[in-house]
């Protein structure tokens, strides 16, 4: 979470250092259907990220709770497509959704991955076709693998000390937020005047 | 009125819709980017 969370706090700093510098007041773009980012995530709250239900969700539920979120970000997304970066956000999260729906519902990884992950993982924690734990990826060969380009490929240097895995997709969603970030400093909306043609 | 109240009243009064639709903003962008990828902690892994 780490890299796409700093993009966001680069993007806001740099949109608010943005409006200091020209000296206007920061503002928000107007965005619709804001009440459906968090129902989106409702789904995934409970099979990824609640304790009590997500050790117990079946793959397949757990399939049809990502493949149902992202869906419904996607809805977000296009209503929302005019705003700067979002159409970032929407093709990160359609490349991230193709991936999954190619390949079993859930964001394949490679077995080498999931080792550099998880390197003290026992070696009956997770097994070849299955979900990892209770993360969103299943571990997948590249040869078995759909697509292996749009799938958690890329790791995170050594050097960070924060072992986390993360695809192309991942990465234009972290422009896209810096790039919606940004826009906060820029100059506000046009507004129409009386009797100006739309 | 307590003085909590009175606080809180105060604080309220000096946020603008601006601050508010800001607030929202970044709320939302941050559950969109947890949602669409974001891997879970260290050691974590995106969608």
């Amino acid at each position: 979470m780490v890299p796409m969370l700093l993009a966001l706090g680069a993007g806001l700093v740099a949109g608010l250092v943005r409006a200091w510098v020209a000296k206007r007041p920061p503002h928000a773009p107007s965005l619709v259907l804001l009440w459906l980012v968090p129902v989106a995530l409702l789904p995934q709250f409970i099979a990824f990220y609640l304790p009590s239900t997500s050790k117990s969700i079946s793959q397949e539920l757990a399939s049809v709770a990502l493949i149902s979120s992202f869906v419904l970000l996607l809805v977000f997304a296009w209503f929302n497509r005019q705003a700067p970066g979002i159409w970032l956000l929407g093709i990160g999260l359609l490349l991230n959704l193709i991936v999954i729906l190619l390949n079993g519902g859930l964001m394949p990884t490679s077995p080498e991955v999931v080792q550099r992950i998880f390197p003290f993982a026992r070696p009956d924690a997770w097994q070849l076709g299955n979900r990892v734990g209770t993360t969103k990826n299943i571990a997948l060969t590249i040869q078995q693998t759909r697509l292996w380009w749009l799938s958690d490929i890329f790791v995170l240097p050594a050097w960070l000390h924060y072992r986390v895995v993360f695809s192309i997709g991942d990465i234009f969603i972290s422009i896209g937020s810096l790039l919606l970030l940004w826009s906060v400093g820029g100059p506000p909306p046009r507004q129409n005047r009386p009797g100006e043609q739309l | 009125m307590s003085k909590l109240t009175r606080d809180v009243s105060l604080f309220a009064s000096k946020i603008d819709r601006r601050t508010v639709q800001l607030i929202l903003l970044l709320v939302s962008l941050t559950l969109f980017v947890i949602g669409a990828g974001a891997p879970m902690g260290e050691g974590g892994m995106g969608g």
